[in-house]
Formats: structure tokens, C-alpha cells, sequence
């Protein structure tokens, strides 16, 4: 491993992760090694931030130790980790789109794997941490020694990161050696992980669904039988079948190693070479077909936008995957199913406060005008109103996004019996939140646009970050909890609920206004 | 000294290269010509590993450019048809990263570095990224890498393309210089003047296939000593004219 090439390549990397952070620091005046350390102490902060965040969650594991409580963890955060990998193979790999640019340079495919998968596990380092966390919580509970419970637990961690890693980058690098996948890579590598999003979400819908009425932190609670061997590492450390499992496990990562070198890092340049070399599009004369309304042309245009590689993964991702993983990993909650019709306007909020939770910097509608890229710009010279084809973008935006969070409430009705009623109104409540929080991000678009990205991520990275997006997730669910208990307890206890649900009807109708007015006068009519 | 033969490359039933064969010596500046799509960029890329040939070989001082890559690639410094690329990183980031890719000692290039962005008016862009330079600024940043580097072989894919007149003046001289060196120069360019004025050897390219190889005075002798325009344009150029008389006359109506 040449040493120099490697952390020449790390430092461009770790640029290329997260433009906009990398902007930010450089406007502070940071450049060279000082820029990489802050970039570096930047992903820290973030890791130390969800490593607060689940600490508090994680304490029924020290204090219960219950087996059922880690599968269900543990089985969570696997899940997590998998996709996550997947995102962060596919974007510092492939999304990046930087491969082709070291392949005249005499840098050998040793070193630009090795440093972009350091980048991969730095990155995804804060989803993965609460697989560490969950660990060390659990060799604690057990009394283990604790620096002896921090060595187990790291080994432990950076076992399971290395298997869950290779994997993904053999899956994909496998993938991306066939042909179909050259000449179809963003959509292929879309497809890929929309199907690991959903078995995500299906498998912790499932898992959540299997722990119904069983109090979790029962030591015979209900178990994931694959993961009970993780458990027992931790219980008993030096039983002859815990030092099976360690043996099974390092076995494992060595043989992903090996298997990686073999057929992934040796022929590297040679599929590379063959990516930058596959077809191009055939020639074939312009045929103007039938006459379109600008409004069925900008339909199509928005739709083409959504090619963007990753584009889609990312927002399915974000408003399908954590705000599943972060509902379900910060409550335990069943739901008495056959609830009269008393409780729509419960069911109305939570479905408007779902909206919240699922919508993010990274949701599509957040997005779309900066999308455009320089076309915006040309746009603007065209004689359209420039209202008429943001509006045109926004509602594309927004049926988008009420397709995404009616799908997800229609799993949540499904999985915990809602009744149709019930997930009817919390359809109703998610398509009016998400048409005022989508006035919100789409403004925030307009104020933020960027048309000259390189990366998509550096859209997403606007304004806070990764961080801010999941404060705010987490104060949204909170707060959100918050309303709904109140809300419920206020129903259960009222005589007369339905004067308790007609002014909460009165202040979202209330509500309503005041923001359409906010948003029609500080934006829409602001733009001719 | 680099040596091709019968080098074929295809994208899907599109044939970019048909059989090409040429050399190209030391000490000399060879200069691709051809319309868009003529195969001069598949013709270079190739050369520097971004795409596989179909079939043919290309050899670089005797060695096979399948089998010795890296080591051909260290002979080599490359500038793109587009200088899009690195677009995160600041010039001087970009550079540095060419010299630890290169293996090179940074305090030996130093010297070279400041000469080259001082040359090229870039001495006060360093720390700006290349993302908010101009088109004219990012080809000088990536040339500037690239003489930087000095290997023996330049290739260049249309280097002048939106550099000023200086910096297209200066770039020229230090091709001069780089072959007066005993050193290769490969560039494709568009602009006939330039290839006139630089080349020791042509090859021009229709459709793929090789339709002239050799010394550019010798080209203008077999043509009656016309200028290179005419030449080209009726070696490389449209059959179909009649298209441009339809287009004007659909103007007017």
C-alpha cells in the first residue's frame, strides 16, 4: 500500500463526501491538512451526537438484560447498517462519479479502494455506531471488566462492520460487472437499494409486529434466534460455543477479505475501464411528437429530474427509512385496535405530524428546484411565468411525497390494525401537513438553491446537515408524541370529545391560513 | 515511442475506431485532426487507460499497455476534452494530489509549480476550488497539473479550448519546448492554424477510420498547396452539402 497515494486520496475523498461542509470550512479560511482534520472532527461530532441520542435509549438493555431487547436492537440496527452501506458504497463509489478520473493517473485500484472505503465506514459511521453502543451496553450489563468490555465490543463492532461492508461492495461490484448493469448503472443501483429500503422497513415493521403485546424487556420475550449468538458473547464470554461464534465470525470477515482482493480489487481498473467504455446512445433522427400542454411537458421534464443516481434512494431513504428506524427504535407502542370514531381527529394529527417526520432537506420537494441545475437559469430567459412553473414543480413535489408517506401510513394501518376509518383520517392529516411542511422546504429551496452541484448530496448537506436533520427529526417526534398522548388522554377522559376534536379542527383550520398566508405572501407572490 | 496497431473500439454497434495504425516518435509534436465523433478523444483515451480497445494493441517504449499500466501511466501526463473533473478541490489541492499520485518529491516541483501559475496568472486562485473557476481557468488548472507532472508523453485532448490568447501562446511554446526535449507531445485539436503551426506529424480521422498520416508540409504538397482548411474540409468534410442550401433556403421563406 503506498502510503502516500493513499492519504493524498483519503483527503480528496473526504472533499468530495460532503462539498458543502468542505465550502463551509473553506470560506472559514481552512485549506490542506487543517481542512481535512475539520472535515474529519465534523463526521466525530456527528457520531458523538447519535451516540447521546441512543445512549438514553439503550439503558432498558443495562437494565434488563434482556435477550429479546438486543435482537430487537441489534436486528434493527443491522438492517440499518446494511442499507446504509449500500447508500454509502453507491454514492462514494459510484455516485461520485470521480473513478474515471484516476484511471490515466499511475495510482494503483489498491489504493483508491482502500481510501474510499475508509471514506464508506467514516460516513456511515454514525448509523453503525449504535451497533457499538448496543454492544458495550450489553457487556456492561453482563459486569464484564469494562476495558475489556470496550476491546470485546470494538473487535465485535469492526467484525460485523467488515462483514456487512464487503458484502455490499461484493454485491454491488459483482453487479456492476455485468453488462445490463453498464449500461444501466444509476438505474440498477437505484433499484438495488429501493428493494434493501423496503425489505428494511418490512423487516422492522415485522419485527415490531412480532414484539406486538410482549413487553420487550422480558428476559423470555420474543427473540431473533440469528442474533441470540451476538447476545451470548456477551453472557457468556468464554462458553465453548461463544468461542465458536468468534471463531465463525473472524473466519467470515477473512474470507470477505480474500474474496474482495480476488475477484473485486485485482480486476478494478479492467471493470472501470469497461463502464467508462460501455455504449453510448445510438444515433436516430429528432421526431417532435405530438404537441404536449407545458403543463404534460413539465410533468415529463420533472420526472426525467428524478434519474438523478441516488436521487431517489436518498429520499426514499430519508423519508421512509429513519423516520421507520427512529418511530420505531424510540417507542414501543401498541394500538387497541376497534377505536370509535371519536378518535379521527387523534389519527388526523398524527397522520399531519407523520408528514413532519418524513419530510426533510432530503425529500424530493426540497430539492426539485435545484435540480433544474443551469436550467433554472434558462428557464428564467423562457417567456413562462416563473410562478406558474415552480407551482407546476411543487405540485409534482408534493404528489411525490403524498405517495411516499401514504404508503408508509398504509403499512403502519396494516400492521397495527387502524381500522379503515382511522387510516383514512391519517391519510387526510398526512396530505394536509405534507402540503404545508412542502411550502416550507420548497420555499427553503427557492431561498438555498445551488445549480451548480456536482455531488447530490451537497443539496441534501445544505443549511445544517445530516445533524440538523436528525435533531429536528427527533424534536419533531418527540414533540409530536408529546401532542398525541396529550390529545388521546384529553379524548379518553373528555365527556363531550367531539368539543375537544372541533377546536382542534378550529386550530388547524387556523393554522392552515396563517401559513398559506405566510407562504403566498413571502414566497409565490414574490416571484413575478 | 508509441506504437498502435490496428486498434479497434466500439460502443455497442457504433464503431468509434476501425483499424487503426500509427507511431509516433520521440522529440516530435503529433497533432490529431477530425470532425466531432471521429474517434480523435477514443483515439487518446485509450492511450491513457480510460477506455479498453476492441481489439489491436498499443504499445508505449516497448511495453503493452494491457499488461503495464501503471508503469505507462507514470510516463504519461493527461489533459481531458473537458476540464470538469476534481471540481471539489482547490487548485493547489489538486496539484498536490497529482504529485502524490505521481510519487513525486513536492520541495523538487515546487520551483516548477510557481513558474506555471505564475506563467498562467493562476498564482492568486490556489486555494479557490475549481468548481468556481471559469472554463478558461479549470483547462488552465488542469494543464498546469499536467506540465507540472512533466513525464515524457503529454497528451493533451484539445488543449487550447477556451484558454486566452497568452495562455494558448505560452501553452504552444512549452509544447515546443517539451518535444525540443526529445519528449512526446499527442494533442487533438480543431483548430487547423494550430495544427499547422505545431505539428510535426498529422493524422486525420473520418469516421473512425484513418484517412492521413504524416508531415503536414507534405500533406499541403500532394494538395497543390492549398491552405490546410480547404485540404481538411475536403478530405474530412460533408458530402451531403445540399443540406446547408436547404437550411438557408428554409430561412428565407
Amino acid at each position: 500500500m503506498n502510503k502516500q497515494q493513499l492519504k493524498a486520496l483519503l483527503s480528496v475523498n473526504l472533499r468530495l463526501l460532503n462539498p458543502q461542509v468542505t465550502n463551509k470550512y473553506r470560506s472559514k479560511g481552512q485549506t490542506g491538512r487543517g481542512l481535512t482534520q475539520r472535515i474529519i472532527f465534523n463526521l466525530m461530532v456527528t457520531t458523538f451526537a447519535f451516540v447521546i441520542v441512543y445512549g438514553f435509549v439503550m439503558i432498558p438493555i443495562v437494565v434488563n438484560k434482556s435477550a429479546a431487547l438486543f435482537t430487537y436492537f441489534a436486528g434493527i440496527y443491522l438492517i440499518f447498517g446494511i442499507s446504509q452501506s449500500l447508500t454509502g458504497i453507491s454514492n462514494v463509489f459510484f455516485a461520485q462519479k470521480d473513478l474515471q478520473d484516476y484511471l490515466p493517473l499511475p495510482i494503483s485500484p489498491r489504493e483508491v479502494f482502500a481510501s474510499k472505503i475508509i471514506v464508506v465506514t467514516m460516513n456511515i459511521l454514525p448509523f453503525t455506531i449504535t451497533l457499538l453502543l448496543l454492544f458495550l451496553m450489553t457487556s456492561w450489563s453482563f459486569g464484564i471488566f469494562l476495558p475489556t468490555a470496550i476491546v470485546m465490543s470494538l473487535i465485535l463492532f469492526i467484525i460485523i462492520t467488515v462483514i456487512i461492508e464487503l458484502i455490499c461492495a461484493l454485491i454491488i461490484f459483482l453487479l456492476s460487472k455485468t453488462r445490463f448493469f453498464q449500461a444501466n448503472q444509476s438505474l440498477i443501483m437505484n433499484a438495488l437499494l429501493m428493494i434493501t429500503i423496503v425489505i428494511a422497513v418490512v423487516g422492522i415493521l415485522f419485527i415490531n409486529n412480532q414484539m406486538d403485546g410482549q413487553d420487550p424487556g422480558q428476559l423470555n420475550g420474543y427473540t431473533i434466534g440469528i442474533l441470540l449468538p451476538l447476545f451470548n458473547l456477551f453472557k457468556q464470554p468464554l462458553a465453548v460455543g461463544s468461542l465458536i461464534h468468534w471463531a465463525i465470525l473472524i473466519a467470515l470477515a477473512a474470507g470477505l477479505i480474500l474474496l474482495l482482493k480476488k475477484i473485486v480489487i485485482s480486476q478494478l481498473t479492467a471493470q472501470l475501464i469497461n463502464i467508462s467504455s460501455a455504449p453510448h446512445n445510438q444515433r436516430r433522427k429528432p421526431a417532435l411528437k405530438s404537441k404536449k400542454t407545458i403543463g404534460r411537458s413539465l410533468f415529463s421534464y420533472n420526472l426525467k429530474l428524478l434519474k438523478e443516481p441516488n436521487l431517489l434512494v436518498q429520499v426514499f431513504s430519508s423519508s421512509l427509512l429513519l423516520p421507520v428506524i427512529f418511530i420505531f427504535s424510540l417507542s414501543f407502542t401498541t394500538i387497541n385496535s376497534g377505536l370509535g370514531i371519536k378518535w379521527i381527529g387523534v389519527f388526523f394529527v398524527g397522520g399531519l405530524l407523520l408528514s413532519g417526520v418524513t419530510m426533510n432537506q432530503t425529500s424530493l420537494i426540497s430539492n426539485l428546484i435545484s435540480l433544474d441545475r443551469s436550467n433554472f437559469d434558462f428557464v428564467a430567459s423562457l417567456p413562462l411565468s416563473l410562478k406558474d412553473y415552480l407551482k407546476n414543480k411543487f405540485h409534482f413535489g408534493l404528489l411525490a411525497q403524498i405517495i411516499i408517506n401514504s404508503i408508509l401510513i398504509v403499512l403502519m394501518g396494516f400492521m397495527y390494525k387502524f381500522g379503515i376509518l382511522m387510516t383514512f383520517s391519517s391519510l387526510l392529516g398526512s396530505v394536509v401537513g405534507t402540503y404545508l411542511i412542502g411550502q416550507f422546504y420548497f420555499s427553503r429551496d427557492y431561498r438555498l438553491r445551488t445549480t451548480n452541484w456536482t455531488n447530490i448530496t451537497e443539496l441534501f448537506n445544505r443549511g445544517g446537515g445530516n445533524l440538523a436533520m436528525i435533531l429536528t427529526m427527533v424534536i419533531v417526534i418527540l414533540v409530536g408524541l408529546i401532542i398525541i398522548v396529550a390529545y388521546s388522554m384529553i379524548i379518553s377522559y373528555s365527556s363531550d370529545p367531539w368539543v375537544i376534536n372541533g377546536i382542534v379542527g378550529l386550530i388547524l383550520v387556523l393554522a392552515w391560513g396563517v401559513v398559506m398566508h405566510h407562504f403566498n405572501r413571502g414566497f409565490w407572490d414574490t416571484l413575478n | 515511442m508509441i506504437e498502435i496497431t490496428n486498434l479497434s473500439k466500439s460502443y455497442g454497434s457504433t464503431k468509434a475506431l476501425r483499424d487503426l495504425n500509427l507511431k509516433t516518435s520521440s522529440g516530435k509534436i503529433f497533432g490529431f485532426l477530425g470532425h466531432n465523433g471521429a474517434g480523435k478523444s477514443t483515439t487518446l483515451k485509450t492511450l491513457v487507460s480510460i477506455h479498453n480497445p476492441t481489439s489491436g494493441s498499443v504499445m508505449v517504449d516497448g511495453m503493452d499497455l494491457m499488461e503495464h499500466r501503471l508503469e505507462i501511466k507514470q510516463k504519461i501526463a493527461y489533459v481531458p476534452d473537458t476540464p470538469d473533473i476534481f471540481l471539489q478541490l482547490s487548485a493547489g489541492e489538486y496539484w498536490s494530489f497529482l504529485i502524490a499520485a505521481y510519487q513525486l518529491d513536492p520541495v523538487a516541483v515546487q520551483s516548477r509549480l510557481e513558474k506555471l501559475t505564475s506563467l498562467f496568472n493562476m498564482n492568486f486562485h490556489i486555494d479557490e476550488t475549481l468548481s468556481s473557476f471559469s472554463h478558461g481557468m479549470r483547462q488552465k488548472a488542469i494543464l498546469i497539473g499536467a506540465l507540472m507532472v512533466d513525464p515524457d508523453i503529454w497528451i493533451l485532448d484539445e488543449p487550447m479550448q477556451g484558454l486566452d490568447p497568452q495562455a494558448a501562446f505560452d501553452l504552444k511554446e512549452m509544447m515546443k519546448s517539451h518535444a525540443q526535449k526529445g519528449k512526446t507531445v499527442i494533442f487533438s485539436t480543431h483548430n487547423l492554424d494550430t495544427a499547422q503551426q505545431l505539428c510535426d506529424e498529422l493524422a486525420i480521422l473520418k469516421k473512425g477510420q484513418l484517412i492521413y498520416n504524416g508531415p503536414v508540409e507534405k500533406l499541403l504538397a500532394e494538395h497543390g498547396n492549398r491552405s490546410l482548411e480547404e485540404v481538411y474540409l475536403e478530405m474530412a468534410g460533408r458530402v451531403d452539402q445540399p443540406i446547408m442550401s436547404d437550411l438557408n433556403g428554409e430561412h428565407r421563406e
